[in-house]
């Protein structure tokens, strides 16, 4: 597989997404979400592992789409109840359309995935991001897991003393969240205050700039995409548009 | 020569009762120091002040004088200071920040503006001094608590600081750990840095030219024999 640069990876989703956002008809976004698998394939994203994460996502995305479905008084009368009017070919179409760009959004998310996170930060600091705004970021996505343990370890802690959220009542149980988002609030303060003194120690913003130990170089192959991507993208928004 | 002084120094947070209380001390280039005494008896403060942290990022009164080199420690640079002085914390988990080893070496030079090859150099020279060549591309996130601390303590040296210190930097590792450690140290110490080491531990004070007991009065000098 062919290894791309982070921010050919960051144009390509940003003309995607754009489309995604932008178009609002649904044989149209149903093309851009085909040209998006083919893309997303090519750069090797991983759309079963993607499923599988996201599936409890996905079904909420579903049941929002069937909502926005309901109740839509334009076009033709499809579910009819009495006097109530439940579908139309208008709702429908715009469930549909949510559905559509949600795609896109998500199969945006899985061509970002791919990148590595050191080579998307160096990406961003090479197309003039501030390096603590791009470090900002990935040292964010590096304490999820973070918190994540740290909730953990506390809901066991709360068990270990005979609390069984799932089987106290509502009342209860919100009164016994404080007792877990305390310590889990108050233990991810300490680790970021520890974090950030190792940081300083090791002359962080000592200087107006720092040198980047790695440089990322475009290929003929990114500038291909880059430039690709981004007139496909303006062509058809033009032809859109018209 | 002493690169380290402690004169009469004494500090408190704002509003708060004093943490040290006129405490002297100074350390001998290429010496090894421990500094030992019960918890909340100042240690940590006192690493604080000797790299800086006090007062750069932790407000207070910082009385007496802390002197680098034969300059007063909190008018240098960062920059400057973190050329001369390297830390090691109790937690390895909360040292290493980024997602690669190579990175997180590489983070302290970059961070002084060095050239890539010059940060190059100093990441294979770290890594060789501690021994860790092979997790060199590995994630930092997949490493034993022993490894994790070994890379800080890399990640401290591309820094090339002329003393050391470490804070209870084997207080959470398992033996074996604390054996590589202990080797370790004394690859530093024939290397000629100047180490000054909190330390609970009675087995890693052997590693100890002197010893310094913090016992709520002051600071005692042991010379190498803790009574407690």
């Amino acid at each position: 597989m062919k290894v791309y640069d982070p921010r050919t990876k960051l144009v390509v989703v940003i003309a995607l997404s754009s489309l995604g956002v932008v178009i609002k008809d649904a044989s149209l976004l149903a093309l851009v979400l085909v040209v998006g698998i083919i893309v997303s394939h090519h750069f090797g994203a991983s759309m079963l592992r993607a499923y599988h994460r996201l599936k409890k996502l996905l079904v909420m995305l579903f049941l929002i789409a069937v909502l926005q479905s309901l109740f839509n008084g334009q076009g033709e009368a499809l579910l009819v109840w009495g006097n109530f009017t439940f579908l139309t070919t208008g709702g429908l179409m715009r469930g549909l359309e949510f559905l559509l760009r949600m795609a896109i959004v998500l199969l945006s998310a899985t061509i970002v995935a791919t990148a590595d996170e050191r080579e998307m930060v160096q990406g961003l600091v090479q197309s003039k991001v501030p390096y603590e705004l791009a470090f900002m970021v990935s040292l964010g996505v590096r304490f999820l897991p973070m918190l994540a343990q740290e909730l953990q370890d506390t809901m066991v802690a709360l068990q270990l003393r005979g609390i069984e959220l799932k089987k106290i009542p509502w009342r209860s149980r919100l009164d016994t969240y404080v007792y877990l988002l305390l310590p889990v609030l108050v233990g991810t303060i300490k680790k970021a205050e520890a974090i950030s003194l190792s940081m300083e120690t090791k002359g962080f913003r000592a200087r107006h700039r720092r040198s980047s130990y790695r440089r990322l170089r475009f290929a003929t192959r990114d500038v291909f995409w880059m430039v690709g991507s981004t007139m496909s993208a303006c062509m058809l928004l033009v032809l859109y548009w018209q | 020569m002493d690169v380290l002084r402690f004169e009469s120094v004494s500090f408190s947070y704002e509003s708060e009762a004093s943490l040290i209380e006129d405490i002297s001390f100074s350390l001998d280039k290429g010496t090894t120091t421990a500094l030992v005494g019960l918890s909340g008896s100042g240690k940590t403060t006192i690493c604080y002040l000797a790299c800086g942290i006090i007062p750069r990022v932790y407000d207070g009164t910082v009385k007496g004088k802390v002197m680098l080199f034969g300059e007063e420690l909190p008018s240098m640079h960062p920059e400057r200071i973190a050329g001369k002085v390297g830390i090691v914390f109790q937690n390895p988990e909360t040292q290493l920040f980024l997602p690669y080893v190579e990175d997180e070496l590489a983070f302290g030079p970059e961070n002084l503006c060095l050239e890539p090859r010059e940060i190059e150099h100093r990441i294979l020279s770290a890594m060789e001094d501690v021994g860790i060549e092979s997790l060199r591309g590995e994630r930092t996130n997949t490493l034993s608590g022993g490894q994790k601390q070994m890379v800080a303590i890399a990640s401290v040296l591309t820094l090339q600081p002329d003393i050391l210190i470490f804070d209870e930097i084997m207080s959470q590792l398992d033996q074996k750990s604390k054996t590589k450690i202990r080797v370790l140290i004394r690859r530093l110490q024939q290397q000629g840095k100047t180490i000054l080491m909190v330390e609970h531990d009675f087995e890693n004070l052997k590693l100890a030219d002197r010893v310094l007991l913090l016992d709520g009065k002051g600071l005692r000098v042991t010379d190498g024999e803790v009574v407690l």
